[in-house]
């Protein structure tokens, strides 16, 4: 009879011990990893249907990507302007497209200002065509991964012009993710 | 001759000798988030105040004298002394690679090598705002006495100290502000317990062989700070620590105290 949290005499003692090593370990390695795979549901307007792509967060960064589809009849210009991501407690992130698109852009930008180039029209897009937006937030000072919710406002994207009415997208943590600043 | 030996063997000394002892931290008091990635290149240079004093002061006359003729017993007093100060609290320059990473629960481990410490440090951070951290933390090391520079155990000519074994046990507290992703600032206190042992070789002054150990207690503070942009730093220290200790070798008791001041710069990076 063994009481009950006893160890058997049968029981190798290394069993005992790679066990509880091993729930050490599963314990350390969860606050250890450096990226999660946050999860969001689509979200939709009349005019475009927001769908999550990857959703990486880091501890100074979060890697969010979305493809935005033209659920209109007729085609549309879609656009991204500034997003922000907001930790549950408000604290703002501002959001950037990716280093080469931004100097792409602002290189164009100023030709265009000085004229030497031409203004760049922004293609629409057709009934049902889909355009992939990736955004990085960075910050410094809190870790980004130890929230169970992150949101995206979408009124960083403008449809014809205008910022798309759409509710924010929720990121959330994966089951299992430890949670809690102090971690 | 014997002068210019001496100098040489000083020179040596300061060149790369004496192993650079294990006392800077070298990092900022904020500890590393889980799977937080810490690699640091650092260089180390210990001043003894006690064993540069007793080198000069005692052992260059003794030195010339054994040149010469034997030595009178405090001549030979003087040498051993000296020399065991060398050994034992020396001066010295060395490197060391610093290999961090975040354990989650604000904690971190780090692994130190280089000049013959191997070294191990666990800290648990506390943060006090979004600007200022404490940690607290523990460190248990090994020197070996080697160095990467290849040199001889003879501290002189005349007194020969090798097998030199140090086990360095530190506890330490910093505290400090970071600016954004560009600027640390850290200080603090640690204090350092140090059992020795070492072999000693004074037959060509007339002596003998003897294994002698010891241990030398060291309590001080430091200052540091780095300066770099998000991955890159490059970072100093200062390191004050008075050290009290005593040898008794061949039945005469040496004083091993003193004071040490260990500047340390070099580069860390954080992924």
């Amino acid at each position: 009879m063994i009481p009950n949290g006893g160890v058997s005499a049968r029981t190798p003692r290394a069993t005992v011990v790679a066990l509880a090593a091993g729930v050490l370990l599963a314990t350390g390695c969860a606050a250890m990893k450096r990226t999660w795979e946050f999860q969001a549901v689509p979200v939709a307007s009349p005019q475009v249907q927001v769908t999550p792509g990857r959703i990486g967060v880091a501890q100074k960064s979060a890697y969010v990507s979305f493809k935005v589809r033209n659920m209109s009849a007729v085609p549309v210009v879609v656009e991204a302007g500034t997003f922000v991501l907001r930790l549950p407690d408000g604290t703002a992130v501002i959001g950037k497209t990716s280093f080469l698109s931004r100097g792409y852009e602002g290189a164009r930008g100023l030709l265009t200002r000085v004229g030497w180039a031409d203004a760049k029209s922004v293609p629409a897009l057709p009934p049902g065509g889909e355009v992939e937006i990736a955004l990085n937030f960075r910050q410094y000072g809190r870790d980004l991964r130890r929230h169970p919710t992150l949101t995206v406002a979408l009124d960083g994207l403008l449809v014809d012009g205008k910022p798309a009415a759409l509710p924010p997208l929720v990121l959330t943590a994966p089951p299992g993710a430890p949670m809690g600043e102090d971690i | 001759m014997t002068r210019a030996r001496l100098v040489g063997v000083v020179a040596l000394v300061f060149a790369g000798g004496g192993c650079a002892m294990n006392v800077s931290e070298t990092r900022p008091a904020k500890v590393l988030r889980g799977g937080e990635i810490q690699v640091a290149e650092m260089n180390d240079i210990v001043i003894p105040t006690r064993a540069v004093g007793g080198l000069i002061d005692g052992a260059r006359d003794a030195a010339n004298a054994a040149d010469d003729r034997m030595l009178t017993p405090e001549e030979r007093r003087t040498l051993i002394g000296a020399a065991s100060a060398i050994s034992l609290t020396g001066p010295g320059y060395g490197a060391h690679i610093d290999l961090a990473a975040g354990l989650g629960y604000r904690f971190d481990l780090q692994a130190r090598i280089g000049n013959g410490i191997y070294a191990l440090s666990l800290r648990r951070g506390f943060p006090l705002s979004e600007k200022w951290n404490l940690a607290l933390g523990a460190r248990g090391a090994y020197n070996s006495g080697a160095t990467f520079v290849e040199y001889a155990d003879y501290v002189t000519d005349w007194v020969k100290l090798s097998d030199t074994r140090r086990f360095d046990g530190q506890l330490f507290v910093q505290a400090g502000p970071e600016w954004g992703e560009w600027a640390r600032l850290w200080f603090g206190a640690k204090g350092m317990v140090s059992p020795l042992r070492t072999d000693i070789d004074a037959t060509r002054i007339g002596g003998t062989r003897e294994r002698i150990e010891a241990t030398i207690f060291h309590a001080g503070g430091f200052v540091g700070a780095a300066i770099g942009y998000r991955w890159i730093f490059f970072v100093v220290e200062l390191n004050v620590l008075a050290s009290y200790g005593k040898v008794r070798v061949f039945d005469e008791d040496y004083d091993l105290s003193g004071y040490v001041i260990a500047p340390s710069y070099g580069f860390m990076g954080t992924f």
